[in-house]
């Protein structure tokens, strides 16, 4: 993923990953435009926005028959619970 | 032998009679006739319209769609010889032994025959379609272990177009007359309504009509013809020959085609792969049958992949949770590690999607009938009224999340559900993006013990006829999944077999 697209999120402040040796131009640009810039994992981004923004919001899951236990279809996805865990 | 129907007047048909009448020369008539002929009868081969595809044959077909978004009604088969094996895509498949079987939560459902009455004609099926051995299955992508499914196969013909591969022996045929534009517009009965005297014909070319004298009488005319026929044949049975219980042209059924959802993989496939549901998941769910074709998609680019790897350059759940958030799709497949994998072996695919052909549950609402408009001949066209029911959208909704979760649990990869089908209106898309259905008519004269629950016995004899006879797909009782045209041929045989010994 590319810096400019954690910065297009439109977020005042901006999260950028320190995993993929993508953080000095992400920082720099999210500087560059004014956001307040943490430095965070990817995973930890993620796991951060789900938190903030609310599980539910973000993950609307519509409903669908015979979705079985350990199973959740989350916009539209068919996934395993344990998917959910290994995203955030 | 074959005539131009139109190069005869009236008084050259009087003089001859055949055991056999066939009216239709699609995939059911045509290997009706030669099997009759192989048994020593006489027949009569009638086609309505010429060689080759005609604009005077072809608008006869015309109808009105005041149904469910559906294919132009011209549009979805074929008038001339050869039938609409003139536009079939080939696909083969015998139905399953369930398939014949009642299914409780499915009313109506269930043949009076099973596959056991099929079967023996499996090998000349297979000649009449020139369809050849079944190829040993792809490797399941899940293994052995298909959870709620099997993995199934089709097969396919090499020559779809029957018509041209018949020619010669048509020609040389001692046994078979055929007809060629004669145009069916009635059917003489006896006074008790019970027997066909004779059929009668028009050409294009002459004003006067002609008559077929036989000792039986097929219609073989397609899923749609055939209850028009019948429904239009009300000169001395005012509902329609085999309408006494307001069944003919009722219960139209289609193989809904849709597409359900795309698939994020973890691996490359290889094959297209087909997957239908075990008895189980079919009775719990309280569904009806259906075919997954699970498909590998998209060819890759080296500069689309080198900019993917870039971006994409992640683990697969990383990959799965940009793509469930949708703030990156370009990830659902690729990268250059994949396209080189690609390019060293082209036929692998990084994406798949999943599609569906689905039985639909019988429905005496969807149908065929009678519109106000009639045909050069003074026919009345068909209005389609095609119909489908909270039990298919539910068959293709549970179909997608159960094969959702065998992706998931066997971690091939995680399937998206189509966006239509998580919308809790349940329409179909229709024309305009999805291929709607087969398109496979069937059921319009189903087949019953019971005249009040179908047209024809298990003999394909009309229900309070003699001598009148039908085949093709509007007698199946119910549609199955499988595409019909293999079993269209194996009934048709088998009508050959009881008119043997029987006229």
């Amino acid at each position: 993923m590319r810096p400019e697209e954690y910065i297009r999120a439109t977020l005042p402040i901006c999260l950028v990953p320190v995993d993929r040796g993508s953080t000095l131009p992400a920082i720099l640009i999210a500087y560059q435009k004014g956001f307040v810039v943490f430095a965070l994992s990817r995973r930890r981004i993620l796991g951060g926005l789900l938190l903030s923004l609310g599980f539910s919001s973000l993950f609307a899951p519509k409903s669908v028959a015979a979705a079985r236990d350990g199973f959740v279809i989350v916009n539209g996805w068919v996934l395993k619970r344990s998917d959910l865990d290994l995203m955030r | 032998m074959i005539f131009h129907a139109g190069a005869f007047g009236p008084e050259w048909f009087a003089d001859r009679a055949f055991d056999v009448c066939v009216i239709g020369t699609g995939p059911a008539g045509l290997s009706l006739a030669r099997r009759l002929a192989r048994h020593g009868l006489t027949v009569a081969l009638m086609e309505g319209g010429g060689t080759e595809l005609s604009f005077e044959s072809q608008e006869i077909y015309d109808g009105e769609n005041v149904g469910a978004d559906y294919w132009p009604l011209s549009a979805s088969r074929r008038r001339f010889l050869g039938g609409s094996s003139n536009c079939w895509g080939g696909w083969c498949r015998a139905f399953d032994a369930a398939d014949f079987d009642p299914v409780k939560h499915h009313p109506l459902s269930g043949w009076p025959i099973g596959k056991a009455d099929l079967d023996p004609y499996a090998a000349e099926t297979d000649e009449v379609l020139d369809v050849g051995a079944a190829e040993d299955m792809p490797a399941s992508s899940f293994g052995k272990d298909t959870g709620d499914f099997r993995q199934i196969d089709f097969r396919f013909s090499q020559e779809r177009l029957l018509a041209p591969r018949f020619m010669a022996e048509l020609r040389a045929s001692q046994k078979i007359q055929l007809f060629l534009e004669a145009n069916l517009v009635d059917l003489e009965l006896d006074d008790r309504r019970r027997t066909v005297r004779h059929a009668i014909f028009r050409s294009f070319m002459r004003p006067e009509k002609f008559e077929i004298q036989a000792k039986a009488f097929v219609l073989c005319l397609g899923g749609l013809e055939n209850p028009r026929f019948l429904l239009n044949a009300n000169r001395q049975i005012a509902a329609g020959i085999g309408n006494q219980h307001d069944l003919v042209g009722r219960f139209f059924n289609e193989h809904p085609h849709q597409n359900v959802g795309h698939v994020l993989l973890r691996e490359p496939m290889l094959n297209r792969e087909f997957y239908a549901p075990q008895r189980h998941l079919i009775e719990q769910q309280e569904i009806l049958s259906f075919a997954l074709y699970f498909s590998p998609v998209r060819q890759l680019s080296f500069t689309h992949e080198l900019i993917r790897s870039a971006a994409c350059n992640v683990a697969f759940i990383e990959r799965l949770a940009e793509v469930v958030r949708g703030t990156d799709t370009r990830c659902y497949v690729g990268g250059l590690d994949d396209f080189l994998k690609q390019w060293r072996n082209p036929d692998i695919m990084l994406t798949g999607t999943l599609s569906i052909a689905s039985e639909q549950a019988l429905d005496r609402e969807s149908r065929v009938r009678l519109g106000d408009d009639t045909d050069r001949f003074g026919m009345r066209r068909i209005e389609l009224d095609w119909r489908y029911g909270e039990l298919d959208f539910r068959t293709i909704r549970t179909a997608a999340t159960a094969f959702g979760e065998l992706l998931a649990e066997s971690n091939v990869g995680r399937l998206k559900i189509a966006d239509w089908l998580l919308d809790d209106t349940a329409v179909f898309p229709g024309t305009d993006t999805a291929q709607v259905g087969g398109p496979h008519h069937m059921c319009t004269t189903r087949m019953s013990d019971s005249p009040r629950q179908g047209v024809v016995d298990r003999d394909c004899r009309v229900h309070g006829m003699d001598n009148l006879f039908i085949g093709g797909s509007s007698v199946f009782a119910t549609g199955g999944y499988s595409n019909p045209t293999y079993t269209i041929v194996q009934l048709a045989l088998r009508l050959a077999d009881h008119l043997a010994v029987s006229v």
